[in-house]
């Protein structure tokens, strides 16, 4: 490793102002970064690491100030003290960020080329058109675009995800940058992507000789890519020091706590030969969908789900897996009538329903219920907490009165892991992990008998993750509730499921076993997804 | 695991934050409250409100009662002939003993010999308070009780300030009528067409555009001509607002329609689905409480566009018919060009116009702001 330093960091404080006080989100964060090198900082979301990568940007809201005891060293001088003229003429030239959502970080209605030629051209006026144009073809080719003579004409919309985020660093590399931010590159991208992306940026590293900076929540990221860790917490660093002494001997409760928080366990095993609680046969699901004009297009299908069968057992998990837009929630939503069927059977305790209306699926509903991915948009936010967790409960006339039906409700919570002190209360006052322990509460008032869980744990911290699967394990045992699981990220379908389907357009290409799927995968898409979750340099 | 749940929460970072529960309501106000063209807002429409209330108390002279037309407004002054006084006075225009040079009229000038005192709480002419008690106390008025134009007189010689503040009445009462069977018709539409979809929506939003397309200020007159000029004057008001309601409610039910349903696909709606709760359950409880905050704002910023209709309907005199009086009326007036160039003060009505528009509008303003706190 070289042991030129790139840029140095020494107290870099920052407070934001805000309804009712002052809030401090990062303070006296010092880091010491060398050419070549990669630092990684790492944390829960609200840990601040993002604010302290954008306070080395000065990329900060106008709430937000930096204290004047900070200082970044880059090239002998303090950028903190920098003008914002100085500051432009070294973003986006000398230091380079790049972020977590690609499709929001493009110009939708400018040709990536243009926008690749803009960035080389306002750090080098002199640069010609045609010359900066060619010169944003090679980077195309060197962030692994395929076809770029031809890509270099498309708008944003027309990439995938994935070549969205290699633009994005095309265009971060553009200048030949001594430093590279790197804010949580591939959060927004699918597993199988996430590794590709990852092994470009260290690839290019290599190439050009800059110094990395990435922020992340991704433990196996953090292992596979960076030399050294800095752990935040509340807005200070835990600990830092060599990726390998961080995670073979953490010193800090907090950095133990976080390692020890990846999903581990298994599922309990089954007791006996439990009845089926659900049973799919050849469930379709098909969207109509138009293309082309008013008067020359014409109508297709396109199969969702195609023609799945699947039966749940009492106190059984089943997982399903698959990568976005395979079709798993669209199954899942079926089985519980949400989505329209467009063919096939569903069994729930012996009893046909997928001919059944609204009205006739409501002695079924309190019996299945569901728990979302995002617990943000999944409570209501004019609603209390009482409110949202009775409301099952009043619809189906569940419990004799008032009284009855609140001890109801402080129970789901107590079960749920929530204080029953919050009944009046709004969603808005928890933070991501309590709105899904009150979105399980929901399910669980009305004592049903499956749960469809729909990715319930990814918009989640690591280890706010691994209290939620603790907790659905416990219901689970001490209520004998099935659950159909579904998610993307084979570590926590370890964790809880004892089968699993792996999806792929639709189409079930591998099931079995957890342990027999993840261990020895037949089909290479399985592969590509185990290997995703868990080894991801490979 | 509660220790699990507490320790998700406890950041030291956060102590300073008041972590008092709060209630919707309470969170709009508080954001509310720091906008100051809301704050204004709020006090000029709330002072509106109460000066239509109480139009009689507040109005110093009967809005009908004859006197000298065209007459000047009363200046205030604070000097007798004994020097300053605290205690404001106005003199009686009084016909001189001199004659115009040219014209030889005589001339009209103040009598400074018979100072009239303003008092308040003066008695003045009798009305009974909301038509039931009968009072005779106002504001202010002059310690005699002979009356005080303070905006000037009109040309039948009735004072503006008076009209204006009766006017206000019938203003913001054609004003609030509409707008409150707007918003229950759009909102009702809205919701219904937004929510329930498929051919319903289909063929009831082409309904919607073709009263969208209609050129409005047309159909206005047409319709407003229909009415035989003999008719009582409020079945005429009554028409009036059936018009504007007619036109009005399907701009708002598009808007509505629109939020309904990006509202009908968020997850805590199919989560009511997923609990067995009805469609009119899940309209009532879900949807409504969350398209009311963009309904209130819609509406606040509604009022100002039709007391502007009204007063431009009353100008062209399709509006409200006399006896009722209106700030469209009492434009009417205004409509040409000698009047204004000799009697500027004629065109005050703009002023309170121009006010309660302004009030509305910078009282949506500070509602939109706030009204999504999270």
């Amino acid at each position: 490793m070289n042991t030129e330093i790139a840029l140095q960091a020494r107290n870099i404080g920052v407070t934001f102002t805000v309804d009712g006080g002052v809030v401090e989100a990062v303070k006296d964060v010092s880091f010491t970064l060398h050419r070549g090198q990669t630092i990684a900082l790492v944390g829960e979301s609200g840990s601040g690491k993002s604010v302290t990568a954008r306070a080395i940007m000065k990329l900060l809201t106008k709430r937000a100030s930096v204290s004047p005891k900070t200082e970044i060293i880059y090239a002998g001088q303090n950028m903190a003290q920098l003008s914002d003229r100085d500051m432009r003429r070294l973003r986006g030239n000398r230091l380079t960020m790049i972020f977590q959502e690609p499709m929001s970080s493009l110009n939708p209605v400018y040709t990536i080329g243009s926008q690749l030629a803009e960035v080389l051209r306002i750090h080098n006026p002199k640069m010609k058109k045609a010359e900066a144009w060619a010169r944003a073809q090679g980077l195309l080719e060197l962030v692994q675009i395929p076809d770029p003579e031809a890509r270099i004409r498309q708008y944003p919309h027309q990439l995938s995800g994935g070549q969205r985020q290699r633009v994005m660093i095309a265009m971060a590399l553009a200048n030949n940058p001594d430093v590279l931010i790197a804010d949580e590159p591939t959060t927004a991208l699918d597993v199988t992507v996430q590794a590709e992306i990852l092994n470009l940026i260290k690839a290019l590293q290599a190439k050009m000789g800059m110094a990395v900076i990435l922020i992340t929540h991704d433990l196996t990221v953090v292992r596979q890519f960076a030399d050294h860790v800095y752990v935040m917490q509340h807005g200070v660093v835990r600990e830092e020091g060599l990726t390998e002494t961080i995670f073979t001997a953490p010193q800090h409760p907090y950095t133990q706590r976080l390692l020890g928080s990846e999903p581990k366990g298994q599922a309990n095993p089954l007791q006996g030969h439990p009845e089926t609680v659900i049973e799919g046969r050849g469930v379709r699901v098909t969207y109509t969908l138009r293309k082309g004009g008013t008067f020359k297009g014409h109508n297709y299908d396109l199969q969702a789900v195609d023609g799945l069968s699947l039966a749940l057992k009492r106190g059984e998990t089943l997982g399903i897996v698959g990568e976005s837009g395979s079709g798993k929630t669209t199954f899942g939503q079926a089985l519980l009538r949400l989505t329209k069927l467009t063919q096939g059977e569903v069994d729930f305790m012996g009893q046909r329903i997928e001919g059944l209306d609204r009205a006739a699926m409501k002695p079924f509903r309190q019996r299945m219920q569901i728990v979302f991915q995002d617990p943000f948009s999944s409570l209501n936010p004019r609603m209390s907490v009482r409110q949202i967790i009775e409301e099952g409960l009043t619809v189906n006339n569940i419990g004799t009165a008032g009284a009855d039906r609140l001890e109801r409700v402080k129970r789901a919570l107590r079960d749920a892991g929530m204080p029953d002190s919050i009944l009046s209360r709004f969603p808005h006052e928890f933070s991501g992990g309590q709105r899904q322990r009150l979105a399980i509460a929901r399910a669980i008032a009305l004592e049903p008998e499956f749960i469809l869980l729909d990715e319930p744990t990814s918009a989640l911290d690591l280890s706010v993750q691994a209290q939620i699967i603790d907790l659905l394990r416990k219901l689970q045992a001490e209520k004998g509730l099935s659950y159909l699981f579904i998610s993307h990220d084979l570590k926590v379908v370890r964790a809880l499921c004892h089968r699993v389907i792996v999806m792929q357009s639709g189409k079930i290409v591998e099931q079995g076993p957890v342990a027999d799927v993840l261990e020895n995968p037949s089909t290479e898409y399985t592969r590509r997804l185990v290997r995703a979750a868990f080894d991801i340099a490979t | 695991m509660s220790n699990a749940v507490k320790s998700e929460a406890a950041d030291d970072r956060l102590t300073t934050v008041s972590s008092t529960s709060q209630s919707y309501g309470a969170l709009v106000w508080r954001r509310f409250r720091k906008s100051f063209a809301g704050m204004m807002g709020l006090t000029l429409v709330a002072m509106l409100i109460i000066v239509a209330l109480f139009a009689d108390f507040f109005a110093p002279v009967q809005p009908n009662a004859a006197s000298e037309s065209f007459s000047p407004p009363a200046k205030i002054s604070f000097f007798t002939k004994d020097g300053f006084t605290l205690r404001p006075v106005v003199y009686p225009i009084v016909q001189s003993e001199e004659l115009d040079p040219v014209t030889f009229q005589p001339l009209m000038s103040p009598d400074y010999d018979n100072p009239r005192r303003i008092v308040l709480f003066a008695k003045g002419w009798e009305y009974d308070f909301w038509g039931v008690i009968p009072a005779n106390r106002h504001l202010f008025g002059l310690e005699d009780g002979s009356p005080i134009h303070v905006l000037g007189t009109d040309k039948l010689g009735r004072d503006i300030l008076s009209r204006g503040i009766v006017g206000a009445r019938i203003t913001l009462m054609i004003a609030l009528t509409s707008i409150t069977l707007i918003t229950i018709i759009g909102t009702l539409a809205g919701i219904t067409s937004g929510y329930l979809g498929g051919r319903f929506d289909l063929w009831f939003q082409r309904f919607v555009e073709v009263i969208l397309a209609f050129p409005q200020l047309p159909l206005y007159l047409a319709l407003t001509t229909l009415i035989p000029v003999t008719a009582p004057s409020n079945l005429f008001l009554a028409f009036v607002i059936t018009v504007i309601v007619g036109l009005g409610w399907a701009q708002l039910s598009r808007e509505v329609r629109s939020k309904t349903m990006a509202m009908a696909r968020i997850e805590y709606v199919r989560a009511a689905i997923a609990v067995g709760a009805s469609d009119a359950r899940i309209i009532t409880r879900h949807i409504l409480p969350n398209v009311m905050s963009h309904v209130i704002v819609s509406v606040t910023l509604g009022i100002p566009a039709i007391i502007l209709l009204e007063s431009f309907l009353g100008f062209l005199g399709f509006a409200v018919k006399p006896p009722l009086i209106s700030w469209g009326l009492m434009l009417q007036d205004a409509g040409n060009y000698g009047v204004i160039g000799s009697f500027p003060w004629i065109l005050s009505p703009v002023g309170f116009v121009l006010l309660a528009v302004f009030a509305f509008n910078a009282l949506g303003d500070g509602l939109r702001d706030a009204i999504d706190p999270y």
